[in-house]
């Protein structure tokens, strides 16, 4: 299935663009918009099935055309394991997200459609961009739709929201831009693969100072303590759905930029830094579950949560064992499912009481009994109760830990009795105390509990049986750890010496990439 | 037998779910499906023991691979020794019982099939906890085991105190989760793989400075669950849920899981007999310590929960000295006393409406004579008089406590035999000896009905013989597991005389404290007396109540002032720097939002062509 990326990315993009010409009709506009996004869903189910597991490590599906010859910028689309599970997630977490906030999308739909969509296609480009250029458009592409988005259509604070979102993330964007020029200018290319293969030359200061331009970008994507204080207001200023993008998706730009770009490329300045990071990364988890516990506002609670999450999965992939990363990959699966749908059932609240402020609802579980269960569930495998998703992720993630540094693990396991403090006492308050006649409203409706059911199932699935989301996974996190555990503490020398077997490498990758285009 | 351990634990799930799912069209005939699938699973547990008692062999397999990443591979399977036979055993057959007590206890709840429901998955979980094989699936039980007791204790979710209390029960034992993490973690770098057998089978000796510490992990882990000092706060508290699942928590599930833990790691713990050591000193303590608190307590199901907690210490006295066969025989004769005394406490609540102050109750013997009868039987056991169960099995820890030559944790031992006949009695005689002391209530009361009282009446025969195979348990757990070396002393005659003399002694004191008081009233005015009287009344304050005052208050405080003063001003301080640029920015924002999506698109291609611009440039 050649060409499947592409239209992963250019099916919403275009889609965006005939709704330019399509008639205003709200039901239509709507309607139009769900039809493309379950296409694009079941596109990305059809990339998949046509996804030859068996060499998950590689990169498949390639697609490689020259965009602009003159700079070298060619357009190289590919996905490997971990890049298929994120497309496929986008599509999926998109979908749900438009479908479950129709009644809270204001008037101006179509121009939130609009944004929506490109959203959707720009985060399918940044997770199956092979050429650093490309994958920086994209990176940066995202962040135009979900400006307006939240500017627009969010809350009363959402100028002041979105100003500190746009700031903050255009400008560690910016050393990412300025490192990728930089390396263009040392070696001639922004593909992927070749920049990949030639950084290891590279003085380590150069490398380390690299590394720190890349991983400034994604840190403040992910986020990592402390560049994390865009993140709640953005979170809560966004109107739901987009809440779930940030959260769910753009959020693991940050945390699959460095795995795919920031540590194989820079290899020896990611072990440089992994002290630094990952200590940042457990203060994250421990910070954030504290400033969590004091909220009284359930989507300032559940952003602070995210944050806190994010870190779990940040610690993993700096463990550079085969468990942590394992750990994170699947973490980002489970994070985007659980916190996703979260804020989705959120939404659900939120529209029928326009308020998601504990203060003002309560003992929802007398009111609204099965939508209180659903969330129960989804805050169980948020807080990593085993079988249920989210505790594979963080078992794997503090088991690298562990396996890295111990007292990594000590600290980081502090997390797990957080999630519990601060959840379920914001639980007990939305379902349990304070219960009011005033509060009487319809229970979920069928509708809304078919927009969260296929990450319910997930919830369950990949609990019982994680190894559908690890074995797509494995190759590319083995592979990350090699070229850490090979670069690490190893002088230029000794590379200098290894450079033929690179180039080996090297010539073998471009034969993959060939093939892969014949097919 | 694969279709047996499968047949035993999944019934149990099955009930769950089908009461679960389907709670409010089964409503009030929720037990048909509960109570016959623990019976069912009974069964299978009767027939798990029969098994691997006549074959002597252990049983293992594995269904599937649950966890792979790297060199861990977790599977889901089982592992039934003659350790987990006899747990399977103690706990689905009195978990049985529970359930047929229920549908009496619980007949006018209107939540009545989502109470079966939560009782069956507690079961469930208990079971995946002790079959497991290894320690990762262990935890799935373990957790699984927590969830359960959170939905239970907080299953009146309308009252404050009950959600209260379930998350108290979820958060401490979270934090005892985090240890057994650790102490997982710490295994799987020692040894490569977190299977039983293979852990088992392993060289063991290694590194016995991370062996201890993977143990003392553990350890905190089993604090959690098995409501040692500090980590037994949460279970007073648990006493919010309805009667019978304090029943289920104290005797057949839950609590016994930190016992269970520590047997099933024996072939570690005799590694390094100190770490074993640090486990008994805790029990040790803790028997005592929970003792004290029940001695002033006036809460009916309050004191039985503090003899829980202590009796749970004499079960790791037992098994953190090496002599498992002991901690986890006193885990099975308490199981059936402890059923029965939380039952008769059921029985005599429903007689008297709820109340649980035994200074409005008294006199109770001639209104509710099973009740009486029954938790008198308990409450003899309890006491540790011969030849009830709990003699036999107590005096075994005792006797083991004396011979491992830890003075300490021997006198600690028989200390607790002290207190625990006087507050015991001091129950027994104030529920059901002298005058009604709340004559409405009295007037009131009413025994139990039949489906009550038969589960009493089983427990409680349980209760008076269940110690006589002492001799056959023995044989029967040191044939698999690992023990420690004592110079085997035969047990004299002296020990038993000593115990009960205490125990006696005990019921004396409480006799003419209650029944006949000879006791001069000037005591009470005592200003130590009276201290003492206070401090245990408020369960040694903050030693009690860190979960209210430090996690819930202080560290709440704390993290209030770091969000306010650093989150909020030094975190965020670039947009207080850049208030103005923001206010510019939100006019331009608002004069650009005019509703015409073609400036939008406009809009996003300039800034889209800037950043190419920018960037080829």
């Amino acid at each position: 299935m050649n060409g499947i990326l592409s239209l992963l990315i250019w099916v919403p993009v275009i889609g965006a663009l005939l709704l330019l010409i399509l008639p205003r009709d709200r039901k239509f506009v709507l309607g139009y918009s769900l039809v493309v996004l379950g296409m694009e869903f079941l596109l990305s189910l059809i990339a998949l099935g046509s996804f030859d597991l068996s060499r998950a490590g590689q990169f498949q599906l390639m697609e490689k055309y020259a965009w602009i010859p003159s700079f070298g910028i060619n357009y190289i689309l590919g996905a490997d394991g971990l890049s298929l599970l994120m497309v496929v997630l986008t599509t999926l977490i998109a979908l749900i997200a438009f479908a479950s906030s129709l009644r809270l999308i204001k008037d101006g739909e179509k121009v939130f459609a609009f944004f929506f969509l490109i959203l959707t296609g720009a985060i399918v480009g940044v997770f199956s961009s092979l050429n650093l250029f490309l994958f920086f458009v994209f990176y940066e592409m995202t962040l135009i739709p979900a400006y307006f988005l939240i500017g627009m259509f969010g809350d009363e604070n959402r100028y002041r929201s979105v100003f500190k979102f746009f700031i903050y993330t255009m400008l560690s964007g910016i050393f990412m831009g300025v490192a990728i020029i930089y390396l263009y200018l040392q070696t001639g290319t922004f593909d992927y693969m070749a920049v990949r293969s030639s950084t290891a030359l590279m003085d380590l200061s150069v490398q380390i100072w690299l590394f720190l331009a890349f991983a400034l970008a994604f840190a403040v994507k992910s986020p990592l303590f402390p560049f994390h204080s865009w993140l709640p207001d953005t979170y809560v200023s966004a109107p739901i759905s987009v809440t779930v993008m940030l959260s769910a998706l753009m959020a693991k730009m940050g945390t699959y930029g460095f795995i795919r770009f920031a540590i194989p490329l820079f290899p020896q300045g990611a072990a440089q830094m992994s002290n630094v990071i990952a200590v940042l990364a457990i203060i994250g988890i421990i910070y954030g579950g504290f400033m969590a516990a004091i909220q009284t506002d359930l989507k300032r609670l559940l952003a602070y949560s995210s944050f806190a999450h994010m870190g779990f999965i940040i610690l993993g992939i700096f463990a550079f064992n085969v468990y942590g990363l394992q750990g994170a990959s699947i973490q980002m699966i489970n994070h985007a499912l659980t916190t996703g749908v979260l804020f989705i059932l959120l939404g659900f609240l939120y529209s029928r009481y326009r308020t998601t402020s504990l203060a003002d609802i309560g003992g929802l579980a007398r009111v609204i009994p099965f939508m209180m269960v659903i969330f129960a569930i989804f805050m169980l495998a948020s807080i990593g109760l085993p079988g249920l998703n989210g505790f594979i992720g963080e078992f794997l993630a503090l088991l690298g830990a562990y396996n890295a540094n111990p007292w990594w693990a000590y600290i980081g396991v502090i997390g797990v009795i957080v999630a519990a403090y601060y959840m379920l006492p914001a639980y007990q308050k939305l379902a349990f105390l304070n219960s009011s006649d005033k509060l009487k409203t319809q229970d979920m409706t069928l509708y809304e509990f078919l927009t969260v059911l296929v990450p319910l199932i997930l919830v369950f699935a990949l609990g019982v049986y994680p190894k559908m989301a690890l074995q797509y996974t494995e190759p590319t996190s083995a592979s990350v750890v090699e070229v850490v555990n090979l670069r690490r503490n190893i002088q230029p020398e000794v590379i200098q010496e290894e450079l033929q077997e690179i180039q080996g490498m090297e010539a073998q990758e471009e034969e993959t990439i060939e093939q892969g285009e014949e097919q | 037998m694969d279709a047996l351990v499968l047949l035993t634990l999944f019934v149990p799930f099955v009930g769950f779910l089908i009461n679960g799912i389907f709670n409010r069209y089964i409503g009030k005939k929720a037990h048909w499906i509960a109570v016959p699938a623990l019976g069912i699973s009974a069964l299978g547990g009767l027939a798990i023991l029969w098994q691997v008692a006549g074959s002597g062999q252990v049983f293992e397999n594995t269904f599937w691979t649950w966890i792979i990443a790297d060199k861990l591979h977790v599977p889901f399977g089982y592992y039934i020794d003659n350790l987990a036979a006899i747990m399977v055993f103690v706990v689905t057959f009195v978990s049985f019982w529970i359930h047929l007590y229920s549908v009496g206890y619980m007949a006018e709840d209107r939540s009545y099939a989502r109470y079966f429901a939560y009782l069956n998955f507690f079961v469930f979980a208990m079971l995946l906890l002790v079959m497991a094989n290894n320690y990762v699936l262990m935890f799935v039980g373990w957790e699984g085991v927590g969830l359960a007791s959170y939905l239970l204790i907080g299953f009146w979710f309308h009252k404050k105190s009950a959600s209260d209390a379930a998350n108290k029960a979820f958060i401490v034992n979270r934090i005892g989760d985090a240890g057994f993490l650790l102490g997982i973690f710490t295994l799987f770098a020692l040894f490569g793989t977190l299977n039983y057998t293979d852990i088992f089978g392993s060289n063991l000796t290694v590194n016995k400075g991370l062996l201890s510490l993977a143990l003392i992990f553990l350890f905190i882990g089993a604090t959690g669950k098995s409501a040692q000092f500090p980590l037994y706060v949460w279970l007073p508290d648990a006493m919010e849920g309805p009667t019978p699942v304090s029943a289920l928590i104290h005797a057949a599930t839950m609590v016994t899981a930190g016992v269970y833990m520590v047997a099933r790691s024996a072939p570690l713990f005799v590694q390094v007999p100190e770490a074993g050591y640090i486990v008994a000193l805790t029990g040790a303590f803790t028997a005592v310590f929970a003792a004290t608190m029940a001695l002033v307590n006036n809460d009916i199901k309050r004191i039985i929960a503090y003899s829980t907690i202590s009796q749970i210490g004499y079960m790791m006295v037992g098994v953190g000295l090496g002599a498992y066969w002991a901690g986890i025989f006193h885990l099975y004769t308490h199981a059936f006393f402890k059923a029965l005394l939380f039952l008769g406490a059921g029985s005599v609540m429903h007689a008297m409406h709820d109340v649980l102050d035994i200074n409005r109750m008294g006199g109770l013997k001639e209104k509710l004579p099973h009740t009486f009868w029954t938790f008198l039987i308990g409450s003899l056991a309890l006491a540790g008089i011969f030849p009830f169960a709990g003699f036999w099995s107590k005096d075994a820890i005792i006797h083991y406590s004396e011979l491992s030559g830890y003075s300490i944790i021997f006198y600690l031992t028989l200390t607790g035999v002290l207190l625990t006949a006087f507050y015991t009695f001091r129950l027994v005689f104030r529920v059901f000896f002298g005058e009604p002391r709340d004559r409405e209530l009295y007037e009131k009361a009413h025994e139990s009905p039949p489906v009550m009282l038969i589960p009493m009446w089983v427990l409680a025969f349980f209760a008076v013989v269940a110690g006589f195979v002492s001799g056959w348990f023995q044989h029967f757990l040191e044939a698999q597991l690992p023990h420690a070396h004592f110079e085997h002393t035969q047990a004299g005659i002296t020990l038993p005389i000593i115990t009960n003399g205490l125990a006696l002694i005990g019921i004396l004191i409480a006799y003419f404290m209650y029944v006949k008081p000879a006791v001069p009233s000037s005591l009470g005015e005592n200003p130590i007396v009276k201290g003492i009287y206070k401090i245990l009344y408020y369960r040694w304050g903050i030693i009690s109540d860190w979960y209210e005052i430090v996690l819930m208050g202080w560290l709440r405080s704390l993290a209030a002032g770091v969000y306010r003063f650093f989150e909020d001003l030094f975190i965020d301080g670039t947009v207080v720097g850049s208030a103005g640029l923001t206010a510019a920015t939100g006019n331009i924002v608002r004069k650009l939002q005019d509703g015409k999506y073609s400036t939008y698109a406009l809009l996003m291609t300039a800034g889209f062509i800037l950043i190419l611009y920018l960037l080829v440039l």
